[in-house]
């Protein structure tokens, strides 16, 4: 697969890299492990999502009515930068 | 994960049980070795009874005039269990288990035997061998085909053709759906069973991609194109309640049945589990309000950068509602002060 190039601030590569440890969370545990506030944190998530690096849908059983994860397009874009 | 450290506990019992099928196959194959011995060392070497020699003499010729046969059910058993395995490639094992891939397996085997009965009747048995063979694989080959005697030039249709492979599709295509309804029950329940013991979309997305990563026969493109799946069917616009049903049917499908039973044994009898940080964290939402979250939080924790955030967290924004802010606070409390230590706090509390 081609990947996308995207540029990404540091506060973008911590939520992705709090994503690939934690597997599928909250974007509110997602926002508590990474001590960047709630809404910013869903905003970048948004935005990530918009470029394919997230997953972010709604959820009923979620403390915060949402789920997020990474895509493989993620993943990839962690592993090279590794 | 616990469904794993259950495994044990099933293997542990499996093993005592003090004869299950593996038990019947050993028990099986030790009576053909004796057999086998038996036909093959002369009597006199081991028994000088007359009726040992005699029962020698008729098990020699029994297994010579059923030997052949025998070879050629096998080679159309076989035949009939490569053909169900591979139209249920997601659930070989208990599609082979259903009533009517045993009824298609068995009538492989005795067409086979049949059709070598006759060819036995009319061809000179000079060559066994060949025979044998020519009649296991070919008669296979033969009822599947179709042969286009003469064919219309332009090929509109009008082509004349022998088909004797007819009668064996249809019956074919009987089997086929007698299996599919026969594995949908089973299906239907293992996917119901799923969604009881790992009812968060959350805990059946992580199995299933789990399941996908660890299955050791894919190739890399097959993982890749089973894990877009699961990212296509995480993120789609459907209900939740859907996507999990569609979770837990993906887990069966990549994992198996034996696989899901697995996961689905009950958690052995022990020490009541510990309280988990989502769990605490829904508690703390219910019963604090935001204010009172803030306070609980700086009292338990000792960090000036924490206590920082957790005032702006609570500040009222445009696009975030209250409750995402409470859960916000309450995760982070929980993963500053412990799980337990919070729920020793929630306790306190009438």
């Amino acid at each position: 697969m081609q990947m996308k190039k995207v540029r990404l601030d540091e506060k973008e590569r911590r939520l992705l890299r709090t994503l690939a440890r934690g597997g599928v969370m909250s974007p509110s545990r997602v926002s508590a492990e990474t001590l960047i506030l709630p809404g910013e944190t869903l905003k970048l998530l948004k935005g990530l999502a918009d470029v394919g690096l997230v997953l972010l849908r709604d959820d009923p059983d979620s403390i915060d009515g949402q789920l997020v994860v990474l895509t493989a397009q993620a993943r990839d874009f962690l592993a090279l930068e590794t | 994960m616990s469904a794993f450290s259950d495994a044990d506990t099933a293997q542990t019992s499996q093993a005592q049980t003090p004869r299950g099928p593996s038990g019947w196959t050993v028990l099986l194959v030790l009576l053909l070795l004796v057999l086998a011995v038996f036909l093959v060392f002369p009597s006199e070497s081991f028994s000088s009874h007359p009726w040992v020699l005699a029962l020698q003499t008729q098990l020699r010729t029994g297994v010579t005039w059923i030997g052949p046969y025998g070879i050629v059910m096998l080679i159309g058993g076989i035949v009939g269990l490569a053909e169900i395995s591979s139209t249920f490639p997601n659930y070989p094992r208990e599609a082979l288990l259903t009533r009517w891939a045993q009824i298609l397996i068995l009538v492989n085997a005795l067409a086979a035997a049949l059709a070598f009965w006759i060819a036995r009747i009319y061809v000179s048995p000079e060559n066994l061998g060949l025979l044998i063979v020519g009649v296991g694989v070919g008669f296979q080959a033969l009822i599947r085909t179709r042969f286009t005697l003469a064919k219309q030039i332009g090929g509109s249709g009008g082509d004349v053709e022998l088909n004797l492979g007819w009668l064996y599709d249809q019956f074919q295509r009987l089997c086929k759906t007698q299996i599919d309804l026969e594995l949908m029950q089973g299906r239907r329940t293992a996917v119901t069973r799923l969604l009881e013991r790992y009812p968060t979309l959350a805990d059946l997305y992580s199995l299933a991609t789990y399941t996908v990563a660890a299955r050791a026969t894919l190739t890399p493109q097959e993982r890749e194109e089973r894990l877009a799946a699961l990212e296509k069917l995480f993120d789609s616009k459907a209900p939740a309640h859907f996507t999990r049903a569609q979770m837990a049917l993906n887990i069966l499908e990549n994992g198996g049945q034996a696989y899901v039973d697995l996961l689905l044994t009950p958690p052995g009898a022990g020490a009541p589990a510990a309280p988990t940080p989502a769990s605490v964290a829904k508690q703390l939402i219910d019963k604090y309000s935001l204010a009172d979250l803030v306070t609980m939080t700086k009292r338990m924790t000792d960090s000036p950068e924490v206590h920082t955030w957790v005032e702006q967290a609570a500040e009222p924004t445009a696009d975030m509602t209250e409750t995402q802010r409470k859960a916000a606070i309450a995760q982070l409390l929980v993963q500053r002060a412990g799980a337990e230590a919070v729920q020793k706090e929630l306790e306190k509390q009438p």
